[in-house]
């Protein structure tokens, strides 16, 4: 098995907005990506595409060297996990129950948590520091606890592909670094790939080795970071001038 | 399970005997326990009650009470598992078995029959054409490509309910004054005359109860939305079409049963989550028993607090259940109770 995840001319609109045309992309395992690229330019409908959430308008994607519609949905839920932009949460649930969820590609219909399980929900929360939390109602949580939740469901899902879409939402900069930290970890511990929707130029260059810049109109440049990463290249991209500074041997951007 | 959890079943069940006991020594003829314990130990129709007040007795249970109470608990049963299916599948905690218009499609054919002058059987074969004739409405009608959105699904479900409110008023208008008060009583929840089969309406309970259950763990993922359920690896498209037919044919049972009997339907599952939680597997069964309870004892209100008047069914379900929600609204942080 050589990639993870290959995508063939890829041709995705919605509501009438291009997103891309021909694109071509391949993910191997123990890459980090990056996707990146300003609202609305289409990278959560690329995410929701891949998960099968969406439909593309042409093209082929394959997981694992086998088509991404051909899996049963819980064999998909086993390999490709996806760490959404928000939920929402109409009616109360504890965090030990939304931890259970995070299972269901797992464990069958009347199966019991067995005590395996149920140490692995215990070290994810461990890792997300929401150990304590068990019997709390989510909609009592923050912003960012609330984050670490859906993060720490991701965790218990441990799929093989994961898909963030802004994982450092709401999280304070102590926990973007921890959560980022754990993500990357957990995903290289399987010989997994992340593929992340990061708005932080310094974030992906310490955390992604590959970037997807989508840059509007269908187009998009992709290729590993260092390539990628520099100030003409990231000015177009956020249609705003970025400025590069060297601090002893690292690059750091900033918004001028 | 937790032992808290086991004991709350326990009281469940136990209020629910409770119940099914006093609904039978109750009434205008008051039986008393060890006249109740007779009849109910001999068969219906045993010759040990040779006797006068033995075979009086027998009758006013076997005949009268027994299955007045029984419909009074089979359809808040059915209404309780209804209100927790329709809240997952709109994901809307206000939604309860009406609010697509199952009851206004079934009341309106109800009241047709009785405006032709039917009686009996046909009006209820009636309400439950309409109620099943006004699910398939909705769902035809918020198809769009394919995938149903819960709010597509509930605003074409409200907007037709509110096509149904406007008919049922313009046949109210339309009749002379002793159909109107036939008609009223239907709208309100009738128990004294069950017209549907206990069998049918228990194995369509049990069939419901059983294929909800079997689904719970995908109801706890989807409250969370259908993205998330799909990539968690739920067949959200099949589940959310299960939970729709069976709310469906749920709520058409109770309300060819019993009429329309409102607010056991949203408050039951709500308790149910204040006291149990959000686990499916544990709500479903929990709301259906306790619907059942709640509705059997609204009945034993209804015909005794103000007898011989009785009083609707539907009236008395709020009387019980207004109080007891908005105090444990009160009672609990209200963040506890919706998002």
């Amino acid at each position: 098995m050589n990639n993870l995840l290959n995508i063939q001319n890829l041709h995705l609109s919605i509501a009438g907005k291009t997103i891309c045309t021909e694109l071509n992309w391949t993910v191997k395992p123990g890459q980090h990506w990056a996707v990146m690229g300003l609202n609305g330019v289409g990278k959560t409908t690329l995410f929701n595409t891949i998960a099968q959430l969406n439909r593309a308008d042409s093209g082929k994607i394959n997981m694992m060297d086998a088509p991404v519609d051909s899996y049963e949905p819980k064999q998909l839920a086993k390999k490709l996990g996806y760490l959404l932009q928000s939920l929402s949460y109409e009616f109360p649930q504890t965090v030990e129950e939304f931890c259970i969820n995070g299972l269901y590609p797992h464990i069958n219909r009347w199966e019991m948590v067995s005590d395996k399980h149920k140490e692995s929900i215990r070290q994810a929360l461990k890792l997300t520091g929401l150990n304590g939390f068990e019997k709390r109602l989510i909609h009592t949580l923050s912003g960012g606890e609330k984050r670490r939740l859906e993060i720490c469901g991701l965790l218990i899902q441990n799929p093989l592909i994961w898909l963030l879409d802004e994982p450092v939402n709401h999280l304070d900069l102590h926990r973007q670094i921890q959560m980022m930290d754990i993500l990357m970890k957990s995903a290289r511990k399987n010989n997994g790939s992340t593929i992340s929707i990061l708005h932080d130029p310094n974030l992906v260059s310490r955390y992604c080795s590959h970037v997807l810049m989508l840059t509007g109109e269908g187009q998009y440049k992709s290729g590993d970071i260092q390539t990628l990463f520099d100030e003409d290249n990231l000015s177009a991209l956020f249609k705003h001038n970025i400025k590069a500074i060297k601090h002893e041997d690292k690059t750091f951007f900033l918004a001028e | 399970m937790r032992p808290s959890v086991t004991r709350f079943f326990i009281i469940l069940l136990l209020l629910a005997l409770a119940g099914l006991g006093l609904s039978l020594a109750i009434g205008s003829v008051s039986i008393s326990p060890a006249q109740l314990w007779e009849t109910l130990t001999g068969s219906p129709y045993s010759t040990n009650n040779t006797d006068d007040a033995g075979n009086t007795a027998s009758q006013i249970i076997w005949q009268l009470r027994f299955p007045r109470a029984l419909t009074a608990f089979l359809s808040g049963c059915l209404l309780g598992l209804s209100g927790v299916l329709m809240q997952v599948l709109l994901r809307n905690p206000l939604a309860d078995p009406y609010i697509l218009g199952v009851s206004g499609g079934a009341a309106t054919a109800a009241l047709l029959a009785i405006l032709a002058g039917l009686s009996g059987f046909w009006i209820q074969g009636s309400a439950f054409s309409g109620a099943m004739l006004s699910m398939l409405l909705v769902y035809l009608l918020s198809r769009n490509g394919g995938s149903s959105n819960p709010f597509h699904l509930l605003l074409t479900g409200v907007v037709l309910a509110s096509g149904w409110g406007a008919l049922i008023n313009l046949l109210l208008i339309l009749s002379d004054k002793n159909t109107t008060h036939a008609m009223l009583f239907w709208l309100m929840g009738d128990l004294s005359t069950p017209q549907v089969s206990f069998e049918i309406a228990f194995g369509i309970l049990l069939l419901a109860v059983i294929t909800s259950w079997f689904l719970a763990r995908d109801f706890n993922l989807l409250i969370y939305g259908e993205h998330k359920a799909r990539t968690l690896g739920s067949k959200v498209r099949m589940i959310r079409r299960a939970a729709l037919v069976l709310a469906a044919i749920c709520t058409a049972v109770a309300v060819t049963m019993a009429g329309s009997i409102g607010f056991v339907g949203l408050i039951i599952p709500h308790l149910m989550r204040l006291i149990i939680g959000s686990d499916h597997r544990l709500l479903i069964p929990a709301a259906t028993l306790a619907g059942g309870i709640l509705v059997m004892f609204a009945d034993l209100g209804a015909r005794t607090v103000l007898a011989p008047q009785q009083l609707p069914v539907g009236v008395i379900t709020a009387f019980i259940g207004v109080p007891l929600f908005l105090y444990l609204l009160k009672s609990r942080r209200p963040s506890q109770l919706t998002g």
